[in-house]
């Protein structure tokens, strides 16, 4: 009694396996209630649990990762307690079927808001009607998720969209369920396999205008999902993807693209990152006259300025963006929100929406003494250097980058590439929990990269104001936080030197929204990200949309396309004065008669290896490391496809 | 018997020791709805409507199953016991089916009256749709399951009333549905169609077979077996067209077999003798009523004494065996007098 | 009846019909109880499942054995040896009620020396009831108290009906069951107004209230209030009746609602006794067996047509209400008697009504003395009700019995056979009976059509042993005859029945029992062996 469910959870049960995170925890069996994460803390005895909406109970306890589907559970519970009642009493009995039935409407995607009020007002009528405590008790799951995890339902019932990938109604596939942008990668794989591969990239291209980038530096969570990897390895998803987009688009030129006859007016994207420039695409597409304006001297954002060249050659990016502006998308260059426009003004000057996607520029501090000195870049600054600053050499120089994150691995191999003489990465966890793609932490590591986990650095050392070193401690894991990782926490006396002379810091970005702020538009933001509804991207004021990674902080470039694919659908619904957001339609998943002649290879097939320059060749430039998968192997790879959107 | 007083809606009502919040009520006329309370029947407690809240005690008390205590407080219309009631009416309507105008109970059915009560004017569920299992193969009754509440009277009353037990639940949770052993057709099953189910079925879910509803009701005794059962014989026009057990009548408390309830239909058949008939050359024909008591009384003339003999009938009323027999004795002279009784 | 007056003084329901649920012991024999008295049956079995003790008795697997403590499954009448036997082991083991016996009863030292000559193995080896059984039983009547006897036709419709009844009469009185709530020997009557009938003298040798005609002082009292003779000599039984036809002997009958061809016994020969009259008249709602031999048919209204009154099997008598006016062409049978009479005697049957006629009734009848339709409109009122004041009697024989003496008299009863016994030629017993949809000749129920769907025709049932035997499958059309005659039914293979019997009922035309059955009569009651008798069945 009064131990915490935390330490029941990892300490007794040793935590949450295969590096996935908690989600939430089920006491009391079938009537008990779901705790999320921010009651791990919660001492268990029968009072505290009462009080959360859960129960002390003989029905175990469940833990959940984030492969749980919360109204899956909840349904699961419900089915468990329905068919269990005695029927005896009418709410129990007829109540608890009338909750059921919405549960499974809401799981299949046929769910309204409206339900869950109804789910609300029946679980009372069971607490207050039922004749014993199974119908009192059989709400409490309902109950509990619809406290903790209200948006999983409106997920279901506004996005029909299950994120877990669980409710089979609204899942095509894993993969493209996992995929922010929702590609449709059974049917573009499909297509390689076929050979089809002009088909293939138009349809990724239909929703997503960076097929080149995305195949070359999106994190893929699809092949996390993807079901071969249970058989063998997972389909190399984003390889294919690249594979079409040089295929295709370089030599070839990309595909026409339709553009609607309707006139919708002018808009303005401001930033003209991946966020902005796929909202553009998609605005100009439906009619849209779009202008965009990039505060820096290059376009692309991040996609130009933060991934180095050696992962993202330009000729890529730039045939992308050349594609954009031929659908007469206006791109003008040096133009700074806050400064040489204002939001205001290009309201009144006849824009008739707006786009706000300025992205997240700015890398947070360290907060350690001597970070002020000079020698101390921070990591996107640095990086952008690296990319507009031709010149930019670290010969001989000693660095030190600090963090764990795409950022940080950038950072140490551009520095490589710069010729340093030796790079350091300092990590203040395992190597388990490092953030960044395994892939490029592996390949740092084979260019010479030096890996410093359980580390923290304490303050920069020097005398004349320059870099002279950085004092580090050592660091251990402790208690467990509420992502589901141990807590680092300095071990005292532990202390050791680094000899540096540079120090890239690169613990995050937030977005620059200083002038923002200044000019009258404060109202927009909170804790310095703009604020922006998650499905329409609209901000309070009228016409002012915002997305991307100045909305979110810092995330993926697909979920900045994401995020600008969204917004164009619900600015032109605001420009033809539609409602903003309706509810996409459900998932086709008629199953077309070629699926019946689909046989994927064989388990044990092995995954295409994407071929790649040498280690020591590489990293003394900046051409591009991974050179593309052939058409035979890349055909091949397709076939690996178990075409889970054909399950029966 | 013992009374003491509670307070029900701010009214004190006297009540006994025994009696329910109920009951209680109910002897008081205060109406507290309830679909599954019978008087004869055990409390049950499963539909809920009748629920209370009565001042010290958790939660809603069933007023069917909690003893009435003195001083009791009780109150039968807080927004709580509105809100159960309500929704369980709601509930119910959204498992039942809207035929209401072609519905056998239109208009005695216990859930249209509760709905009236409660005041529902929409419904707010979605339809959920029962079953249809309908039995039909009682001659008297049919049953309908798709408009079956599950209160239970049926099983409860055929099992502590008659010691029958035809019919019991089947399945549990929403799938629960009333059934006979082996869910074989009643007519299959130990049912002796007395009937008594469809007397306390709320709902169209049992209902009889005769579609004609009384205009009026003669309270008289039933003419089968001595037991001598009191009925209540529904009339229109001419026609009976039901026979209901008279709950008064000391004998039979309102119980009825299935003779009783169900075996009138022989007072208005087509094969009634209408007219007197004399048999001429070994076939009968008709006579007027004169032409035949003439004849009669000719005959019987002819035989006074012992050499007559009268069957009297206990079939007929007591009046009509006195005159029997007074006629056999002083009009016959004779005591050649007897009926049935030992057959 | 014969056999209650004989020991009581009276031969009715001594308790009434609730008295069942204050019952310690039910004893309940000779009456399949929920198809013949559905109602009493209902009693019976609250008062089981409230945890009386329930001990029944019958040849048959009745349903109410499900409800039983013992079941006491004596072969077709044997029941004296049985209840002798019962009173045998009461006897030894002193469970007799003393007091009771000193107080209230006569004759109980000569009755106890012939009980001592009772030998109880012997007596289960004549009723195939284990010793044991007979020895729980008879513990069980005795001493959980107050007990009740319930019995009906199954009693006395045997040669020894009326033995029979002195035998469960002996039973009660030796334990002082009754004059008391809950105790008493109730004989459950068959038709609706069947005590009524009895009550009225529509009997060969009593006046109403049972007064006998023999008795010239009530003889007086009759003719005084009638202006008309009474004759002396007590007349003849139904089955009488029947002889004296069929020997030419009586002349002329007026029938009024029986149909005797097929309720009497040995219906071949009825039909032969009636048709050997020169005059009948049968009176009644529709064209029965009997009426079809009748030489004039008057048609009568029905029950639901007339007002009146009926005496229950509790001897309660109530308020029957007219609800239709009499089908056009027919009239009530009050009207048609009092028309016969009037063109016969020209006087004394010019009644307005029936509340008239009890009002002379009541007037004649002591018992009835007290009872006036203006108190039936409260509700019914069992007699013996002497005066308007009066209440009315719930339990008879509280103080004293209705006999000279006040007291119970107790008869010695020897155990003898049915008169027919199987044999070689006719190996089985036949017991006739009745069913729960239909009544007595079905002239009423089958014409019913949802009662005709239910039990649409006869079922005879047997055991599966003698089916074995006999070659017969459930559902198989058989061949049944007696000594008197046959018939032709399906076949119902059954454990309810006994094996060595069969079981049918008189409802059917199609198949009339009662041209099986034996006319033997039981000496005193006149009440015919419908009981038992020998039968053949064949599969045809």
């Amino acid at each position: 009694m009064g131990i915490k469910l935390r330490d029941v959870i990892y300490e007794v049960g040793g935590g949450i396996p295969d590096h996935k995170s908690f989600k939430a925890a089920q006491t009391g069996g079938p009537i008990g209630g779901c705790l999320p994460s921010s009651l791990l803390d919660l001492p268990i005895d029968y009072e505290s649990l009462t009080q959360a909406g859960a129960m002390m109970g003989s029905g175990g306890l469940i833990v959940m990762d984030e492969s749980t589907c919360m109204v899956d559970v909840a349904k699961y519970f419900l089915t468990f307690a329905q068919s269990e009642s005695c029927g005896k009493c009418v709410p129990c009995r007829v109540g608890s079927k009338q909750m059921l039935e919405i549960m499974e409407d809401i799981a299949a995607g046929r769910g309204e808001m409206e339900h869950l009020d109804q789910l609300q007002y029946l679980s009372k009528l069971l607490k207050m009607g039922s004749l014993c405590a199974l119908g009192g008790g059989t709400p409490n799951p309902v109950l509990s998720t619809l406290e903790h995890f209200r948006h999983e339902y409106e997920e279901h019932i506004l996005d029909k969209h299950c994120s877990a990938g669980v409710c089979k109604s609204l899942v095509v596939a894993p993969c493209q369920n996992t995929c922010p942008l929702g590609t449709p990668v059974p049917q573009y794989v499909g297509l390689i396999a076929k050979g089809a591969f002009q088909e293939a990239l138009d349809l990724v291209r239909e929703d997503n205008p960076f097929p080149g980038v995305c195949g070359r530096v999106c994190p893929r969570p699809c092949e996390s999902a993807c079901r071969r990897g249970t058989v063998d390895e997972p389909v190399a998803i984003c390889d294919l993807k690249r594979f079409i987009a040089d295929e295709v688009s370089l030599p070839e030129g990309s595909a026409p693209v339709v553009v609607a006859a309707e006139d919708l007016g002018k808009v303005a994207v401001i930033g003209s990152g991946p966020a902005g420039l796929t909202a553009a695409y998609h605005l100009a597409k439906q009619g849209c006259r779009v202008t965009v304006f990039e505060a820096l001297p290059v376009v692309g954002g991040m996609m130009a300025v933060g991934i180095p060249e050696y992962r993202l050659p330009r000729e890529v990016l730039n045939s992308e963006i050349r594609a954009i502006e031929e659908l007469a998308v206006q791109i003008h260059t040096g133009m700074r929100i806050g400064k040489d426009i204002d939001l205001d003004e290009l309201l009144a000057r006849g824009f008739r929406a707006v786009f706000v996607a300025v992205g997240a520029h700015q890398s947070n501090k360290l907060g350690i003494p001597g970070e002020e000195r000079q020698g101390v870049l921070h990591g996107t600054n640095f990086l952008r250097d690296v990319n507009l600053n031709g010149q930019l050499s670290m010969a001989g120089r000693s660095v030190a980058v600090v963090g764990g994150g795409d950022v940080a691995i950038d950072a140490a191999r551009s520095a490589l590439r710069l010729a340093a003489r030796e790079v350091h990465v300092v990590y203040r966890r395992s190597s388990e929990e490092m953030p960044a793609q395994q892939a490029e932490i592996r390949a740092a590591a084979e260019e010479g990269v030096k890996f410093h986990y359980l580390a923290a650095p304490k303050q920069v050392l020097g005398g004349n104001g320059a870099v002279e070193g950085l004092e580090c401690i050592r660091m251990q894991l402790g208690g467990w936080d509420s992502s589901g990782r141990r807590r680092p926490e300095p071990v005292a006396g532990s202390e050791f030197h680094l000899d540096v002379d540079v120090l890239i810091p690169a613990i995050g970005q937030s977005p620059d929204l200083g002038l923002f702020n200044g000019n009258g538009h404060g109202d927009l933001v909170n804790r310095g990200l703009i604020m922006a509804d998650r499905r329409t991207m609209a901000t309070q004021r009228p016409g002012v949309f915002a997305g991307g990674d100045a909305v979110t902080g810092p995330a993926t470039v697909i979920q900045a396309i994401a995020a600008g694919a969204k917004a164009a659908k619900s600015m032109v619904r605001y420009l033809k004065g539609e409602e903003l957001f309706i509810s996409p339609g459900l998932p086709d998943k008629t199953r077309p008669p070629e699926a019946d002649s689909w046989s994927p290879a064989e388990g044990g097939t092995a995954r295409s290896r994407m071929p790649e320059l040498d280690p020591e060749r590489r990293k003394r430039d900046f051409r591009e490391v991974e050179t593309g998968l052939t058409r035979q192997s890349a055909v091949r790879e397709a076939g690996r496809c178990l075409r889970c959107d054909w399950e029966e | 018997m013992e009374t003491f007083s509670l307070t029900i809606d701010g009214i004190p009502v006297a009540a006994q020791h025994g009696q329910t919040i109920l009951e209680a009520a109910r002897t008081a006329g205060i109406y507290i709805p309830n679909l599954c309370a019978d008087p004869d029947l055990a409390p049950y407690g499963a539909c809920r409507l009748c629920v209370v809240e009565v001042d010290g005690a958790r939660g809603l008390p069933t007023a069917c199953s909690t003893p009435a205590t003195p001083g009791m407080v009780v109150r039968t219309d807080t927004p709580n016991v509105n809100m159960v009631r309500r929704g369980v009416v709601e509930l119910l309507i959204s498992d039942h089916p809207e035929d209401c105008l072609t519905c056998p109970r239109n208009q005695h059915c216990e859930l249209q009256k509760i709905a009236a009560y409660v005041g529902v004017r929409e419904q707010r569920f979605r339809k959920l749709h029962r079953p249809p299992i309908v039995d039909d193969s009682n001659p008297f009754f049919r049953r309908d399951l798709s408009k079956c509440i599950l209160c239970g009277k049926c099983v409860r009353a055929c099992a502590e009333i008659l010691n029958v037990g035809a019919v019991n639940f089947i399945n549990r949770g929403y799938r629960t549905y009333i059934g006979t052993l082996g869910e074989r057709p009643l007519v299959e099953s130990n049912c002796e169609s007395c009937g008594l189910c469809v007397e306390v079925c709320p709902t169209g879910a049992l209902a009889s077979k005769n579609g004609k509803a009384p205009s009026r009701e003669v309270n008289t005794i039933c003419g089968y077996c001595a037991v001598g059962c009191g009925i209540k014989l529904g009339v229109r026009g001419q026609e009976l067209v039901g026979s209901t057990g008279d709950p008064e009548n000391e004998v039979n408390h309102g119980n009825l077999c299935v003779k009783g309830r169900y075996g009138y239909g022989f007072v208005n058949h087509a094969d009634r003798l209408t007219s007197p008939l004399i048999k001429k050359d070994g076939d009968f024909v008709k006579a007027s009523w004169d032409e035949a008591l003439d004849l009669i009384a000719e005959n019987f003339g002819k035989h006074r004494g012992d050499a007559f003999g009268v069957l009297s009938s206990a079939r007929c009323t007591n009046e009509e065996n006195y005159l029997i027999q007074k006629f056999a004795r002083g009009v016959m002279g004779t005591n050649n007098v007897d009926h049935c009784a030992r057959l | 009846m014969a056999g209650l007056a004989t020991s009581f003084g009276s031969g009715a329901m001594t308790n009434p019909i609730d008295d069942f649920l204050k019952a310690s012991t039910l004893f309940v024999i000779g009456s399949n109880t929920t198809e013949e008295h559905p109602i009493i049956a209902l009693r019976i079995k609250q008062a089981a499942q409230k945890g009386a003790k329930l001990i029944v008795a019958d040849p048959r697997e009745i349903n109410l054995c499900r409800f039983a403590n013992i079941w006491l499954r004596q072969r077709p009448g044997t029941d004296i040896a049985l209840i002798n036997a019962m009173m045998k082991v009461i006897l030894d083991e002193r469970l007799e009620d003393g007091e009771f016996i000193q107080e209230r009863t006569e004759g109980f030292d000569e009755f106890a020396r012939a009980l001592r000559q009772v030998n109880v193995p012997e007596a289960s080896q004549i009723t195939g009831v284990p010793v044991e059984d007979i020895v729980e039983a008879a513990r069980m009547y005795a001493t959980s108290k107050p007990a009740s006897i319930a019995y009906s036709m199954g009693i006395t419709q045997h040669t020894h009906g009326t033995g029979n009844v002195m035998s469960l009469a002996n039973l009660a009185m030796m334990t002082g069951n009754i004059g008391k709530p809950g105790a008493g020997i109730n004989p459950l009557r068959g038709q609706n107004n069947v005590q009524g009938a009895c009550d009225m003298g529509a009997l060969p040798a009593t006046l109403p209230a049972y007064q006998q005609v023999a008795d010239e002082q009530v003889r007086r009292r009759f003719e005084a209030a009638w202006g008309m003779p009474v004759p002396a000599e007590k007349g003849l039984t139904v089955s009488e009746m029947t002889a004296a036809a069929g020997a030419g002997k009586i002349r002329a009958m007026y029938v009024v609602g029986e149909n005797p061809v097929l309720s009497d016994p040995d219906s071949t020969h009825v039909r032969h006794a009636l048709d050997n009259l020169a005059f009948l008249v049968v009176q009644d709602i529709f064209l029965t067996e009997t009426a079809q031999l009748a030489d004039v048919v008057l048609p009568a209204s029905s029950f639901a047509e007339k007002d009146g009154t009926f005496t229950n099997t509790e001897r309660r008598v109530q308020r029957v209400r007219k609800a239709i006016e009499p089908l056009a062409g027919t009239r009530p049978d009050w009207r048609i008697t009092c028309a016969i009479a009037q063109r016969l005697s020209g006087h004394g049957f010019d009644y307005e009504g029936p509340e008239d006629i009890f009002a002379e009734i009541a007037a004649v009848t002591p018992s009835y003395h007290g009872i006036t339709y203006e108190r039936l409109e409260k509700g019914g009122i069992q007699w013996p009700c002497p005066d308007q004041s009066h209440p009315g009697t719930p339990i008879l024989h509280v103080d004293g019995f209705a006999r000279p003496s006040k007291k119970g008299k107790f008869v010695p009863v020897d155990y003898s056979g049915p008169a027919e016994t199987p044999d070689e030629e006719f190996p089985l017993m036949l017991i006739t009976g009745r069913r729960l949809t239909h009544y007595h000749t079905g002239v009423q129920t089958r014409r019913v059509k949802g009662l005709q769907e239910l039990a649409p025709e006869e079922l005879v049932e047997i055991s599966p042993v003698d089916a074995e035997t006999m070659g017969i499958e459930d559902g198989d059309m058989v061949r049944v005859s007696s000594r008197r005659g046959r018939l032709e039914a399906k076949s119902r293979v059954t454990e309810r029945s006994l094996p060595g019997s069969v079981f049918m009922s008189f409802h059917y035309h199609e198949s009339p029992a009662n041209v099986l059955t034996n006319p033997a009569l039981d000496p005193v009651a006149k009440i015919p062996e419908f009981k038992t008798c020998a039968v053949r069945v064949e599969r045809i």
